[in-house]
């Protein structure tokens, strides 16, 4: 099918090195359901082969507010059980762009490898020399390799190279919201890393329709800059305001109205606007879960960032180390990273104050700001339409308005009560 | 009249991109627009809006934006990032002229990032 | 581009070409040698369009010999006039009037027109000499330009050949019953003057919106409007037509039908070739790698060359300026046509045909790859970038060569 998804699933066989397409047509979408409903039925159907299942939403990749989400999806070592751990920033995006509407991934690799999907393109390439780098050095040797630096880089650290349960895959340089250790499936498979980049272009069924329609929906969106609206339902504390002395900008993910990212510069001086000599003046905080737990715990906000940089690059759940390092703030950067390097893992995700759903598939990477059964429904609609469920649950937006987007995007009729069926 | 750039206010959604890129091609790409997120600099966080007319760039870049004629760009030879770009193959911003509405860019920037003047 | 390919106006022309009626079916020789840019690309999308798909892509050394008694047309477009002239050579200019005069159909764009313009009479233009006309556009001192200054003017003896104008123009033919103004794009082509009246086929007759206006727009307008920008001239029994404004561009269909009507009308009454194709089945095991490969590494190309496209620098090759873009425009032209080839594979040679393209494109990428670091890092990237282009032209021509002859093979395959 040519609308909206981008081609066929790839099947990667890591013993083998080798892959093969499979059709992803509207027969699958509609006998499954699109995004992560589709995932699941590609998780079941390989699910002796241990497969990780990556792929878009419906709507990833449009002018939908917020389409930025992709998904991993495997079984976690922390649980035995399928959970998904979400792609954001612009990697969903690239993920529906890179020409393979999903991916599923077999096996483990008898050497250490990366993935290289580009237009409909995808090589198994070798990794022993990225072999434990951390997450930004891969990243900046994968970017080097390939030419550009916009190819989007889901890539482990040495946490997820020695399968630790602490691991996480990191999204470029940055914190992904991998709560459920796929990072550490990956490096079982010694996959360190998917570079993913696209330079086609989403059709939809009915593309004036669905442009207007999208439009109309984003100027109802609402906008902000900030962690605060996220984490402030929670009582997690003024996060902003602990961030501000050393807040830079305010970033989005692809195409979201809410800029909840927020880059910190503490190499230099957050003021500084132009591009300097400094290579690498900060970091960018992509989740308030764990600046909450570093403010809730005594943190200074530059001490904290410099601990979540620590454990980005190392690859390491930030929610959940910074949940273990919340009791001991540190002042100094050695003291830092030794602290990184010690962290036992012995914590599990979740909000400071807050009890933990019992989320099974999906993880505390969204917060709890409503009640159970919404905050499920939040998240099967976010990761099967591509929208982030972090936007869905903060901003309140009509839902009723993204599925009128699905039937012009694809034909698809969806609505709440469909959804929730495709995870029954 | 032309679109111009608040830069601080743009917080790198893209947004603009594929609102001009369907505006040329009914379609949704991050390749075809003529209006250009540059974030090509992520480890500094150093990101810009550039549009392009026929004649120039409006480059809005994080320290200042500016308008810069096309070739006097090479004519200065190296500089980095958003403040250095010509884009010469994309098709000149025509204010979504030829689609009778007005710029869809600043329309759909969520942050009024993008104006015009 | 898709939009524009679908045009309607191209449905008639193709019916008319293809169709086997009193229109005979060219052979088109297409010039990619010393000196082309990078439009000559527009020539094959062209031809694409009308269904005309019996098309070389030729060299100056092919021009000289075995020369061009094989073809029925041949077209000229854009890049470095003074390149084009002297890779040719008193020999090239010989051969082509004496193709034009057996019968031949010559057109030249942009430096294909200025190229045989009498009044282009410095050498190396001397000895090509098909269309009385010369060019308004020079000047001893012309005035500073408001803008596109490395495009602006280029030397020509003692003086310049400027142009007031860089995008959309708008032309009024001159023949048959009036129609409509046609916009095209003028970058860089003739203004023509002195052209004898009955050989004029199109003037520029306004300016639009989507140009850069070198010249304040109304001096511009005053300079260019009413002045010839299309000529024909019979030679014996051929004909010589010349355009300063880029009637083959691919987002321009008017245009590309004023072209077409100019091509047909040569075509009309002459004898056709007959075409033998061999549809022989070549393909092995080794078809479906390569063509992965070829896929891989344009893509490869094509994602180094869009980030390059950020990058600050241009360069100057001859009198011609490259801008980093034209890296891009040269893969595109390949990357939209592989799934052809992926569904005409039994018909490639595989080692013949595919392995040279493997190869090439990858180099292509590991050249691309090295020119980026090497502007990142500040150091020259003049001879990189000379290497790269030119293998992109040689490769999309030996590409092109491969997608024409399989088209014109299958031509009625979906009838």
């Amino acid at each position: 099918m040519d609308a909206i998804y981008c081609g066929d699933t790839l099947i990667v066989d890591l013993p083998s090195g080798k892959t093969e397409e499979v059709g992803f047509g509207q027969e699958m979408l509609e006998e499954n359901g699109p995004g992560l409903a589709a995932g699941l039925a590609l998780y079941r159907e390989h699910e002796d082969d241990d497969p990780l299942v990556i792929g878009s939403g419906l709507l990833t990749g449009t002018t939908a507010p917020s389409s930025s989400l992709g998904f991993v999806l495997g079984k976690s070592p922390l649980t035995g059980e399928p959970a998904v751990s979400p792609l954001s920033l612009f990697s969903g995006a690239e993920m529906k762009l890179s020409g393979f509407s999903m991916m599923v991934i077999k096996g483990d690799s008898p050497g250490p490898v990366y993935l290289w999907l580009h237009d409909g393109v995808a090589d198994v390439l070798d990794a022993a020399g990225l072999w434990g780098r951390d997450t930004w050095v891969t990243t900046d040797a994968v970017r080097a390799e390939m030419g550009e630096h916009l190819v989007q880089v889901v890539s482990i650290g040495p946490a997820g190279e020695s399968a630790s349960k602490l691991a996480s895959y990191s999204i470029n340089y940055w914190g992904s919201g991998d709560t459920a250790a796929l990072g550490a499936r990956m490096g079982e498979k010694k996959l360190k890393a998917i570079a993913l980049r696209g330079l086609g272009m989403l059709d939809a069924e009915e593309p004036p329709g669905f442009y207007d329609k999208g439009k109309e929906l984003l100027a109802k969106a609402p906008a902000w800059n900030g962690l605060n609206k996220v984490g402030n339902g929670l009582g997690a504390g003024d996060i902003d305001a602990w961030l501000k002395p050393i807040v830079h900008r305010y970033r989005s993910c692809f195409a979201c109205p809410a800029a909840c990212n927020t880059f910190v510069k503490y190499n230099e001086s957050p003021s500084v606007m132009e591009s300097t000599g400094v290579e690498e003046p900060g970091m960018l905080v992509t989740g308030a879960a764990s600046a909450a737990w570093l403010l809730s715990g005594g943190w200074k906000a530059e001490q904290a960032c410099r601990a979540m940089e620590a454990m980005a690059r190392a690859g390491i759940d930030l929610i959940r180390g910074a949940r273990e390092l919340a009791g001991s703030p540190l002042d100094d950067s050695g003291g830092i990273d030794n602290a990184v390097g010690g962290l036992s893992g012995e914590e599990e995700a979740g909000w400071p104050g807050v009890e933990r759903f019992s989320e099974g598939l999906f993880g505390p990477w969204v917060p709890p700001l409503v009640a159970e059964d919404e905050w499920l429904l939040a998240n099967q609609i976010g990761y099967v339409l591509g929208i982030c469920p972090i936007y869905l649950l903060a901003s309140g937006i009509e839902t009723g308005g993204l599925f009128g987007l699905c039937s012009t995007a694809a034909g698809i009729e969806l609505d709440s009560s469909t959804v929730a069926g495709m995870f029954s | 009249m032309r679109v111009k750039v608040k830069p601080l206010e743009c917080t790198g959604c893209a947004l603009c991109e594929l609102a001009c890129s369907f505006h040329w091609d009914e379609a949704f790409s991050l390749v075809s627009s003529s209006v250009l997120l540059y974030r090509a600099e992520e480890k500094k966080d150093y990101m810009g809006v550039i549009v392009k007319t026929e004649e120039d760039l409006f480059l809005g870049r994080p320290e200042g934006a500016v308008e810069m004629k096309l070739g006097e760009i090479q004519k200065q030879g190296a500089g980095g990032g958003a403040s250095a770009k010509p884009i010469l193959i994309r098709q000149a911003c025509d204010l979504c002229e030829s689609a009778g509405v007005e710029p869809q860019c600043v329309v759909i920037c969520p942050h009024g990032a993008l104006y015009l003047e | 581009m898709g939009r524009a390919a679908g045009d309607p106006v191209f449905d008639r022309y193709r019916e008319v070409f293809l169709s086997g009626g009193p229109i005979s079916y060219p052979r088109i020789a297409v010039y990619t040698g010393s000196g082309a840019s990078h439009s000559w690309i527009w020539f094959a999308d062209l031809f694409e369009r009308l269904g005309l798909f019996d098309v070389r892509f030729i060299e100056e050394s092919s021009v000289r010999h075995p020369g061009l008694s094989g073809f029925d047309a041949l077209v000229i477009g854009g890049g470095d006039t003074y390149e084009i002239a002297s890779s040719l050579g008193e020999e090239g200019a010989r051969a082509i009037e004496g193709f034009v005069r057996d019968g031949g159909f010559y057109f030249g764009s942009c430096a294909g027109a200025y190229l045989v313009l009498s009044g282009v009479d410095l050498e190396p233009f001397t000895p090509f000499d098909l269309i009385d006309g010369g060019m308004l556009n020079t000047m001893a001192a012309p005035p500073e330009p408001r803008c596109l200054e490395h495009k602006y003017r280029s030397s020509y003896g003692d003086g310049w050949v400027f142009h007031p104008v860089y995008g959309e123009v708008t032309l009024a033919p001159q023949y048959r019953k009036a129609r409509q103004g046609v916009n095209v794009p003028l970058f860089g082509g003739p203004v023509i003057g002195e052209a004898l009246p009955d050989e004029v086929l199109a003037v520029y007759s306004g300016l639009t919106d989507r140009a850069a206006y070198l010249w304040p727009r109304r001096e511009a307008e005053r300079f260019l409007v009413g002045r010839a920008a299309v000529l024909r001239s019979g030679l014996d029994e051929g004909t010589a037509v010349v355009s300063g404004p880029h009637l083959e561009h691919p987002l321009y269909p008017a245009a590309n039908a004023l072209a077409a009507e100019i091509l047909a009308e040569h075509c009309a009454g002459r004898p056709g070739r007959v075409i033998e194709p061999s549809r022989s089945s070549m393909s092995n095991g080794e078809t479906a790698p390569l063509l992965q490969e070829i896929k891989r590494q344009v893509s490869n190309g094509r994602i180094v060359g869009f980030g390059l496209e950020k990058m600050p620098v241009a360069w100057q090759m001859g009198r011609k300026v490259w801008e980093p873009e034209k890296i891009r425009m040269f893969l595109e032209c390949a990357w939209g046509r592989l799934p052809f080839l992926w569904e005409r594979a039994e018909l490639i040679d595989p080692s013949g045909e595919l392995e040279p393209l493997a190869s090439g494109y990858a180099n292509v990428t590991r050249i691309s790859k090295s020119l980026k670091m090497r502007i990142e890092s500040g150091q020259d990237s003049q001879a990189e970038a000379s290497e790269l282009l030119l293998s992109l032209k040689e490769l999309t021509a030996r590409f092109l060569s491969l997608y024409f002859r399989l088209r014109l093979e299958t031509r009625f395959d979906d009838d």
